[in-house]
């Protein structure tokens, strides 16, 4: 599903340059829950970025489901980002002057869906993810937890085949993140492919595979 | 989706309530501004421009050569009759005698014409565009009729259906009233509420002498000639023709001084020479005043909407994140600012109407402008509001475009117009400063114009004018005036000093062959005018109230003009005065100090005082004590005894002399108000930059606390920078407005000096205004906690 060749990430820092990630090469399968480790500033963060086409790479070749993705014009791959991917961030990112059901709702809205299919992903997502009687609450109402399953739910509302996550558990207790993390089970093996930033090794477990990055390269995997 | 976008701008709006209301309270401010001076303009510009053939419409004036040309408008009776028969190219022609006073009965009530009263036939309702809702115009041309305006039908009787009923003239003679004339449009010189048939005012006005009708020489102001020309090309020969007309019935020889045209009535409300001389370059100031105004608020809602797309930068960068492109942002940002802008709108013009309503009440008290009409304002308001909406759109939604989504997570986001904001900022202030400014200076100008007494002295006078046949009673009165305590003296007279009609004519000295080539003005009254008025003799005697063997005083300047020095060398010498006494010489016998016979806009003219009684429109009472309340009671108890049939009327010498200065009086008040309203503005301006910066600084200001910084020195740090932006504006305002004051004072003989403290008094209001406004927000920032401020994912 996800094939990066080569690829190179780097800032410019005076005369030198500082990298970020260095000739990554990685395979991903369609179905693979991937965690990816390493200490801080190792470049986790990045790598799941350009994954997630939120950053570019300085070299390199990505392919997303046999599409070169960089060589794809901007309109191209948003529209490819918006059909395959969801995200889901470590503070949760919702949108605080909508509700519950409206933060789901945002990214149909922006696919041009109808009032009456956006009700009925809406209402099945609110369903399975137990939050039904929130729906009308403002995300400052919630609890971390709690906005983290919004967070995936609106993640999911698109039905993304790929779902990013940032150190998803990162500002969560730890019931709260053992309960995030069976969720994420529970998806990929409905056949969601995720792949994580965590520095948890608990966490990591969840997943089929652990990527270790350290300053920017990969370690043995 | 639209819906969506609506539901997010109102929860938004409700998050950040102040901004809002700043921003909503700044736009409206400046656009209810921006709609109030359009509609002035507009007003101004329109005058005597409605009428059905402006383009070939004149008016008579003519042009005195004496050693000064002395323009005028006005001709006699006798001219219009001529030209009506003579002049074969003009389509219609009417005699408008305007601005008659009168007292006027009607159901039993007396009310004063206050000069809106006129004399003119049914020809004038020709030029001129004031339809009549009533009546058949044609009786207008009949004896004892008038034609009233709807407004003064509602204040006389109380309805408008008033054609049939009989008002009293002067309790005196009946009139009756043949028309109704709808007065909804009011900018033009040539309006009357009310107009008597002309064929009857030898009626009247009680007029004996024929002369007032078939002698040419007697002209008048107030005897405005105004015809519809069949073609404007013709207008070089009609005024031949008036030439020819003048040469054949009066005398050829008044050619040699007088030159008469016609001049465009449309021209006549900016005209200098002839006319009301409104100043263009006052409604371009006003102009560019609105539209900085407008430009200051703009910037304003960029700056505050820039600051809150930094709050609101995580959620642009989530929505992108969820598929918004960027015409969608584009599309949500417009449907917000279409929404806020036109919430501005609407307080807009209610402030607009507020603000209307209240300039007409207290502003423009004589003149009360008129409302747009409301397609036109509907119109404007629309226009206003796309304007601003697209404008206001447009910076922050290019920085859309170079939005990092990665940044805008972290609100870390750079918009890369920081030299933009900077010169934003300062041109703001730069219009305040200006403003302020001028405000000052016009001020001192106005204070300066309104108290300072030339030679004369104002305190405690009342003046009440004497009409027609109240001088019959002359005795009565004065020995009234004799016996009440109160009053220390008292004079009957012209025309008081510092006054805008003044009467002049040529003079005789001596045994000089020649009469003078220049014409002095005449202070005319009886002996008591000096002592009144507080005019002080320099040398020689007061006159006497004798006109059979008349004695004059000379002012200082006229004893210049006449080539002497001392006073000494003129008194006792023969002087005839045209004008003041045309059957008698007679002799100098004193000198006076100068004093202002004019509006300080005029230097001290050369003057001579004297008595003439048949000139006599005023008694001026000087009285005692510091209110005249007990003594107003007194006299307008003896008023009805001696004048059952006229009002009391009477006014305060001081606020009579205020009049004069009406237009800088307007000129104060207008700036005055543009200032305010440009401070409040820039307020605005300072509290939604600054949270742009905090919000910037924000990690700065916790750190340097960590380090150690205090309060004092965060507050220092963040005020720094726009404290150097109020003085750069300063620096630019100075020159600007030294300039722009300096040309408007030159229009006035007398003058305030333009002295540095004006301008520095400017920039310490300036940055007063800046410290008040940016100091709660600064100590707020100052005083938090930097665990707060640090804080990260």
């Amino acid at each position: 599903m996800i094939k990066l060749e080569n690829i190179f990430k780097w800032y410019q820092v005076g005369g030198a340059r500082s990298f970020v990630l260095k000739d990554i090469n990685l395979h991903i399968e369609q179905g693979d829950f991937v965690s990816i480790m390493g200490p801080s500033g190792s470049g986790k963060s990045t790598l799941l970025n350009v994954i997630g086409l939120l950053d570019e790479p300085n070299e390199g070749k990505y392919y997303f489901m046999d599409e070169d993705v960089l060589a794809l014009k901007a309109k191209k791959r948003a529209s490819l980002f918006q059909s395959h991917m969801g995200y889901v961030f470590q503070a949760y990112h919702l949108i605080d002057e909508l509700t519950v059901y409206e933060n789901i709702e945002t990214p149909l809205i922006y696919k041009n869906l109808s009032s009456k299919e956006r009700k009925a992903i809406v209402a099945d997502l609110l369903d399975r993810f137990g939050i039904v009687g929130k729906k009308d609450l403002f995300p400052s109402q919630l609890s971390g937890g709690q906005q983290q399953v919004v967070g995936i739910a609106r993640a999911l509302a698109g039905s993304p085949k790929l779902l990013l996550a940032d150190e998803p558990t990162g500002n969560l207790n730890s019931k709260q993140g053992e309960d995030i993390m069976s969720l994420f089970k529970q998806l990929n093996e409905e056949g969601v492919t995720i792949i994580q930033v965590t520095h948890s090794e608990k966490n990591a477990a969840y997943g089929q595979r652990i990527i270790n990055l350290l300053d920017g390269q990969l370690k043995d995997i | 989706m639209v819906r969506h976008f609506f539901t997010t701008a109102i929860r938004q709006f409700s998050k950040y309530k102040t901004y809002t209301l700043l921003n909503v309270f700044g736009l409206a401010l400046a656009m209810a501004c921006a709609l109030f001076i359009y509609t002035f303009i507009v007003y101004q510009l329109d005058f005597d421009r409605f009428h059905p053939h402006t383009d070939r419409t004149f008016m008579i004036v003519q042009d005195l050569k004496l050693e000064q040309m002395e323009y005028s408008k006005g001709g006699s009776y006798a001219m219009y009759s001529a030209i009506k028969k003579e002049v074969p190219q003009i389509e219609h022609i009417t005699l408008y005698i305007d601005k008659q006073d009168f007292t006027i009965k009607a159901n039993d009530h007396l009310f004063k014409t206050n000069g809106k009263a006129a004399f003119t036939d049914a020809s004038y309702f020709n030029i001129l565009n004031f339809p009549w809702l009533q009546g058949d115009i044609r009786q207008l041309d009949e004896l004892n009729t008038a034609a009233i305006s709807t407004s003064l039908a509602q204040r006389y009787f109380g309805t408008t259906d008033v054609v049939g009923k009989t008002i009293w003239l002067e309790s005196k003679h009946p009139v009756e009233i043949v028309g109704v004339i709808d007065d909804s449009k009011t900018n033009s010189n040539f309006r009357s509420e009310l107009y008597f048939s002309l064929a009857s005012i030898k009626t009247l006005k009680d007029i004996k002498d024929e002369s007032n009708f078939n002698n040419w020489g007697y002209t008048h102001t107030s005897n405005n000639i105004l015809m519809t020309l069949h073609n404007s090309e013709n207008k070089a020969i009609v005024e031949k023709t008036v030439h020819d007309l003048v040469a054949r019935h009066w005398h050829k020889d008044v050619l040699q001084y007088y030159t008469y045209s016609l001049f465009n009535i449309a021209d006549f409300h900016f005209d200098n020479k002839y006319g009301e001389g409104t100043q263009k370059s006052l409604l371009a100031i006003l102009a560019v005043i609105g539209f900085g105004i407008l430009a200051m608020a703009c910037i304003n809602y960029i700056n505050m909407t820039a600051s809150q797309q930094l709050y609101r930068s995580p959620e642009i960068g989530v929505r992108k994140i969820l598929g918004s492109s960027n015409k969608l942002l584009f599309l949500q940002f417009i449907i917000e600012t279409l929404s806020l802008s036109l919430v501005s709108i609407i307080l807009a013009s209610s402030l607009f109407y507020i603000g209307f309503n209240w300039s007409n009440k207290y502003l423009f008290l004589d003149a009360p402008i008129q409302q747009l009409p409301t397609s036109e304002f509907i119109t404007l308001c629309l226009f206003l509001w796309l304007a601003i909406a697209l404008l206001t759109s447009i910076i922050p939604s290019l920085s859309l475009q170079q939005l990092q989504i990665q940044a805008a997570l972290k609100k870390q986001l750079s918009f890369r117009w920081n030299l933009s904001k900077k010169a934003l900022i300062i041109f703001q202030n730069t219009i305040t400063l200006l403003l302020i400014t001028g405000t000052i200076v016009v001020v001192s100008q106005v204070h300066y114009l309104k108290n300072t007494d030339n030679g004369y002295d104002r305190s405690s006078i009342l003046l009440i004018p004497i009409k027609d046949d109240m001088w019959k009673q002359q005795e009565k009165l004065a020995a009234l005036f004799r016996n009440t305590s109160s009053i220390s003296s008292f004079s009957f007279c012209d025309n008081p000093p510092s006054h805008d009609k003044v009467w002049g004519g040529t003079i005789q000295f001596d045994n000089r062959a020649e009469w003078e080539t220049w014409a002095p003005r005449y202070a005319i009254g009886d002996s008591s005018y000096l002592h009144t008025f507080g005019i002080r003799l320099l040398a020689g005697t007061n006159f006497n109230n004798d006109s059979k063997n008349p004695q004059f005083l000379i002012n200082e300047n006229m004893l210049h003009k006449l080539g002497y020095k001392n006073p000494m060398e003129v008194i006792g010498k023969e002087l005839m005065a045209g004008g003041l006494n045309d059957n008698h010489k007679g002799r100098i016998v004193g000198v006076v100090s100068d004093f202002n016979t004019n509006s300080l806009k005029e230097a001290i003219s050369p003057t001579v005082l004297g008595y003439n009684e048949e000139r006599f429109k005023h008694v001026a009472i000087k009285y005692t004590g510091s209110s005249p309340r007990q003594l107003l009671k007194t006299l307008e108890q003896e008023w009805k005894n001696l004048y059952p049939d006229k009002l009391f009327e009477y006014r305060f010498y001081d606020e009579q002399i205020a009049r004069l200065y009406q237009k800088e009086a307007l000129l104060e008040k207008l700036i005055w108000l543009a200032a305010s309203i440009s401070i409040v503005i820039s307020i605005l301006g300072f509290i939604g930059l600054l949270s742009t910066v905090i919000v910037k600084r924000t990690k700065e200001i916790g750190i340097r606390k960590v380090l150690g910084a205090n309060t004092t020195g965060i507050f220092y740090l963040l005020s720094k920078d726009f404290l150097q932006w109020v003085i750069i504006a300063f620096l630019i305002a100075v020159p600007i407005s030294w300039y722009i004051l300096h040309r408007w004072l030159e229009d006035f003989t007398f003058q305030v000096p333009l002295r540095w403290w004006m301008f520095a008094l400017a920039g310490v209001i300036g940055v007063f205004i800046t410290l008040i406004t940016i100091s709660y927000q600064s100590l707020k920032a100052a005083k938090t906690n930097p665990v707060n401020s640090l804080r990260d994912e």
